[in-house]
C-alpha cells in the first residue's frame, strides 16, 4: 500500500489533453476593479490556466487586444469560453472566432439554456461538443453533474469535464455533494475540473477533499472586498483540499468513537456507587 | 497600393496594425485607415463617384457601407484587421477568407476582440 502514496514533495501533476498544469485553480478573468487587480489575483493564485471570452469590438475602440496583451504578459495558457451563447451554432462560431483570436484549440464550451440559472443546455451542449470536436478543437464542456451528459461528452471525446458546483455566480459552493461524489466515482480517470458557484475557499477545499482535480472561479475573487488576497486564500484551500484527498480521508461514523486510549483509564471498572 | 495621406495630426495607430502591415510606423491612426480604404475602394471600382451601398448589421447595429467584401468593412470601420475576429450570418469567417466574402444587404456581421472571460 505504501508504494501507491504519493510523495507530498512531488505532488503528481495534472494532465489536460496531454498538457501538464502545475496549478489545480483556474481562473477567470472578468469582473475584477482593474486589469492591474486581475494581473495581481493571477499571480497570487498561481494559476497557470486564466479563462478569457471574445466580445463584439465598438469600432475605432480596438480595445480588446490591450486585454489580450495583458494576458499574455502573465506567462498563463489561456482558456476562452463560449459564455452567454444559447445555441450550438453561437457557441461554435463563437469558438472558431477565440481560436483565430487566441491561438489557442482549448475551448470551455458553454451552451446556456436558461437566463436565471444559466444551466447548461446538456443537449446543445453534446452537440456542440461533437462538432466542435470534429474541428480539432480540444473541448472542456461546462456540465452539470448528471452522468449520462457526462458519458457522452466522454463518448464524443471530451477527455476533461466541468460540472458546475452551483449556477454561475451564486457562490452557494456545492449544490449537490452526493450527484458530484458520484461522478467522480464513475469517472475516476477522467479529469474533472468543479466549475462555476464556488464562493468560499472551503467550498473549493470540498471539492478537492473528494477528489476533483481542479476548481476553476472567477467571481469568488473578482468580487472579494481585496481579490489578491482571496486569492491567495483558494490557492491554499485547494493545495490543502488535494493533500487532503491523497493523504486518504477517515470514514465518516454514525457513532462516537473516543480518540483517547480506553485501556488504563483511571477509576475504569470501579463501582461508582 | 495607392497611399492616402492624412492631413490631420491623429494618435499613432495600435500596435497590431503594424502587424497588418496596412500602415507604417509613424503614419495617421484609425480614421485615416477608413480614408484610405473608402479612397482606394473607389479607385478599385473605376473611380465611380458614388459606390454602391449596402445595408449591413454590424455588431447588432444596422450601418449603411460602400464596403463589397467582410475584409472592406473590417477596414472601413477601423479595425486592426490582425486583432478582431469575425462571423457573417452565424458562420464563422477566417481572416484568410475575408476578402473572398461579398456582402450582401441586411448581412448581420459580428466582429469581436479577445476580452475578460469567467
Amino acid at each position: 500500500m505504501n508504494t501507491a502514496l504519493p510523495n507530498p514533495a512531488m505532488p503528481p501533476s495534472l494532465s489536460l489533453y496531454g498538457v501538464s498544469v502545475s496549478s489545480r485553480l483556474l481562473l477567470g478573468t472578468a469582473l475584477y476593479p482593474s486589469p492591474k487587480v486581475m494581473a495581481e489575483s493571477v499571480k497570487a493564485a498561481g494559476a497557470s490556466i486564466v479563462t478569457v471570452s471574445v466580445r463584439r469590438e465598438s469600432a475605432r475602440a480596438n480595445s480588446g487586444m490591450g486585454f489580450f496583451e495583458l494576458v499574455r504578459s502573465l506567462n498563463v495558457r489561456v482558456m476562452p469560453n463560449t459564455a452567454g451563447c444559447r445555441t450550438p451554432r453561437e457557441a461554435i462560431a463563437t469558438a472558431h472566432m477565440a481560436r483565430e483570436l487566441f491561438g489557442t484549440d482549448w475551448v470551455k464550451l458553454e451552451v446556456i439554456g436558461n437566463d436565471d440559472t444559466l444551466q447548461p443546455d446538456l443537449f446543445g451542449l453534446l452537440e456542440a461538443a461533437r462538432a466542435l470536436i470534429g474541428d480539432g478543437f480540444k473541448v472542456f464542456p461546462y456540465t452539470t453533474e448528471d452522468l449520462i451528459a457526462a458519458e457522452r461528452l466522454r463518448d464524443a471525446g471530451c477527455e476533461v469535464l466541468m460540472p458546475w458546483a452551483a449556477p454561475i455566480g451564486t457562490g452557494r459552493g456545492l449544490a449537490n455533494p452526493y450527484a458530484l461524489r458520484s461522478l467522480r466515482t464513475y469517472f475516476p480517470d477522467t479529469p474533472l475540473i468543479v466549475d462555476a458557484g464556488i464562493g468560499a475557499p472551503s467550498h473549493a477545499a470540498a471539492a478537492m477533499e473528494m477528489g476533483f482535480d481542479a476548481v476553476l472561479l472567477n467571481t469568488a475573487v473578482a468580487r472579494a472586498a481585496d481579490p489578491v488576497r482571496m486569492a491567495s486564500a483558494f490557492a491554499a484551500a485547494i493545495a490543502a483540499g488535494r493533500t487532503a484527498f491523497e493523504a486518504g480521508l477517515m470514514e465518516m461514523r454514525d457513532t462516537a468513537v473516543p480518540s483517547t486510549p480506553v485501556a488504563g483509564t483511571p477509576f475504569f471498572g470501579l463501582d461508582q456507587s | 497600393m495607392n497611399r492616402v495621406q492624412c492631413r490631420r495630426r491623429c494618435p499613432p495607430p495600435a500596435k497590431s496594425a503594424f502587424a497588418s502591415g496596412r500602415i507604417e510606423r509613424g503614419r495617421p491612426g484609425n480614421a485615416c485607415i477608413r480614408n484610405k480604404a473608402i479612397a482606394n475602394i473607389r479607385q478599385h471600382r473605376g473611380n465611380r463617384d458614388t459606390p454602391m451601398q449596402l445595408r449591413v448589421f454590424v455588431n447588432g447595429e444596422a450601418t449603411v457601407t460602400s464596403a463589397a467584401t467582410l475584409a472592406e468593412l473590417v477596414v472601413q470601420f477601423g479595425f486592426a484587421e490582425l486583432s478582431v475576429a469575425t462571423a457573417l450570418n452565424g458562420d464563422f469567417v477566417p481572416r484568410g477568407a475575408r476578402q473572398s466574402t461579398r456582402l450582401a444587404g441586411d448581412d448581420k456581421v459580428e466582429i469581436v476582440s479577445p476580452r475578460q472571460g469567467g
